[in-house]
């Protein structure tokens, strides 16, 4: 579904700033793959050109068959959406929930705009009631589920997670994490899935890839890097500092 | 081991026009020369507590209490001038995000400087000297040189190294941390723990550690409150964590991924109206 081969992103001047560096990998349909990083590694950045808001780039990137330009058609749009981290900053403020679901309808010439706002509040949980809220009317949990049906309204294929629910109590993150592996299933969604977080993404990705420094280290199974199976002493650090404090092991770690 | 900081029926109350909020509702605890963690969700009056504490609450705030008293000192009945005897220099309190807790316009090294009480310090060489012995002892590879940065110019981690020398620059004896390492990547939020854990040793300070990661304070302080809704619903050791028996904690421990995860759903909490009150 999705491949992407050398890819290279650079910032500052001639691109001397290399955000990512010749990164490959491939999605199969209907999968969900992880990306695993730090900050600042270039996971986000990586999302951002797949997404089509970064145009600066070279390599080769195929999404369903097309190959990719650095400008994308409307259909494009369509067909690949993002959740963002941020559930406080990426809605806004001052448009409804109806005007926020309304909108990429309209952008794409959709039928049957109000069957299908209502059908979406309801398979992401909300209901009804949310339809003429704003956003400052709603919880994390609740922004975060509307951010979902906005991307998910178009009835997209590809579906890009951001750290989606980095910014939520982890009560609130499980609700986020269930109701994601439910909709992709329904409607068979190949998902990208980037995060800090070890746990979350062994647990909702088949196939994980670690990035450091603009570079995928090592590609692992979930199962793999759960069990003893990591190699790069990169993952074996990430995966022991997740695992919480340990004073002997803090001591060994770089500065 | 002799309590520094107790806490009896600590209440935080807001009134507004049409009702009163209570965000912290009657908690009771004591804090030795030990780790406490708080934990508890966004909303759970964990970093209202922590103000109550430093009389730093919001002028809004009506703050009461049975007891509230540090190595022998009335907090709530101390009067302002009292309190800046107590407050940065007893009792000092470790921030967030060093990015926007440290002064953007000025030296790092001139505002540790800062933090030496009045009556400490010397000349200008010598508070020089003090503070480059403090970097040296948050681990600051080249403290001449940082000596000289200015905030942006450092990263998260060493800014909020430079935060923790700055606050024992007072020597207090209770240290509040208040989600000290949630902004950090997990392997320089190690380091900084490790930095944290050897100094509140050392130094034999007491601290009280404010976070939601239940990983976190499961596996570094000695003993955790954990708070709903303006309530401490459990206190346990941190080693017993994973054996709490509060509906709560269970419930927020069930709902966390783990590595190797392979429930299909993860529990959802559902919270009982009873646990506010009960």
């Amino acid at each position: 579904m999705i491949r992407v081969r050398n890819l290279r992103v650079g910032f500052g001047v001639k691109g001397a700033m290399r955000a990512v560096d010749n990164v490959s990998f491939h999605v199969d349909e209907e999968e969900t793959f992880g990306l695993v990083g730090e900050s600042g590694c270039g996971k986000s950045t990586l999302l951002r050109v797949l997404c089509g808001l970064n145009r600066n780039w070279d390599g080769e990137i195929t999404i369903a068959g097309e190959v990719m330009r650095p400008e994308r058609s409307r259909a494009f749009f369509k067909s690949v959406q993002m959740v963002f981290q941020d559930p406080y900053g990426s809605l806004h403020p001052r448009h409804s929930v109806n005007a926020m679901l309304s909108e990429p309808l309209a952008i794409h010439r959709m039928d049957r705009a109000d069957a299908r706002i209502s059908e979406m509040l309801e398979q992401v949980g909300l209901g009804p009631a949310f339809r003429y809220r704003y956003p400052h009317q709603l919880s994390g949990g609740q922004r975060q589920r509307l951010a979902i049906a906005r991307a998910l309204i178009l009835e997209p294929k590809v579906l890009l997670l951001d750290e989606p629910t980095s910014a939520l109590d982890v009560s609130v993150q499980a609700e986020i994490l269930n109701l994601l592996k439910e909709i992709r299933e329904i409607r068979r969604l190949t998902c990208i899935l980037v995060s800090h977080d070890l746990a979350v993404i062994s647990y909702m990705c088949g196939r994980i890839g670690v990035m450091n420094s603009g570079k995928i280290l090592e590609e692992l199974s979930a199962a793999q890097l759960t069990g003893s199976a990591a190699h790069h002493p990169y993952t074996v650090q990430l995966l022991s500092a997740s695992r919480g404090y340990d004073h002997a092991l803090a001591k060994e770690l770089p500065d | 081991m002799s309590a520094q900081l107790l806490v009896e029926d600590l209440r935080v109350r807001f009134h507004t026009q049409q009702r009163v909020v209570e965000a912290v509702r009657g908690i009771s605890f004591t804090v030795g020369r030990e780790k406490v963690g708080i934990v508890g969700e966004s909303g759970s009056g964990k970093s209202m507590t922590a103000r109550a504490i430093l009389r730093l609450s919001p002028p809004q705030a009506r703050v009461s209490a049975k007891t509230l008293r540090f190595q022998g000192i009335d907090l709530l009945a101390s009067s302002e001038r009292q309190m800046l005897a107590v407050r940065g220099r007893r009792i000092s309190m470790i921030m967030q995000d060093p990015k926007f807790a440290l002064d953007p316009v000025m030296r790092v090294g001139d505002q540790i400087a800062e933090a030496i009480p009045g009556e400490r310090r010397g000349s200008r060489a010598e508070d020089r000297e003090r503070v480059l012995a403090m970097l040296d002892a948050v681990q600051i590879r080249n403290p001449a040189r940082v000596f000289d940065l200015y905030p942006h110019e450092v990263s998260g981690g060493m800014g909020q190294r430079i935060m923790i020398a700055m606050m024992l620059m007072p020597e207090p004896s209770l240290l509040i941390a208040d989600e000290p390492t949630s902004a950090l990547d997990v392997t320089v939020r190690m380091r900084v723990l490790a930095i944290l854990d050897e100094l509140a040793a050392q130094r034999d300070l007491g601290l009280i550690f404010i976070t939601h990661d239940l990983n976190l304070v499961a596996t570094f302080c000695d003993r955790v409150l954990i708070m709903y809704a303006g309530r401490i619903v459990e206190e346990c050791t941190a080693r017993e964590l994973a054996h709490a028996q509060h509906p709560y904690t269970r419930g927020l421990l069930a709902s966390l991924p783990r590595l190797g995860d392979t429930r299909a759903r993860l529990p959802v909490l559902r919270r009982d109206p009873e646990w506010i009150s009960a």
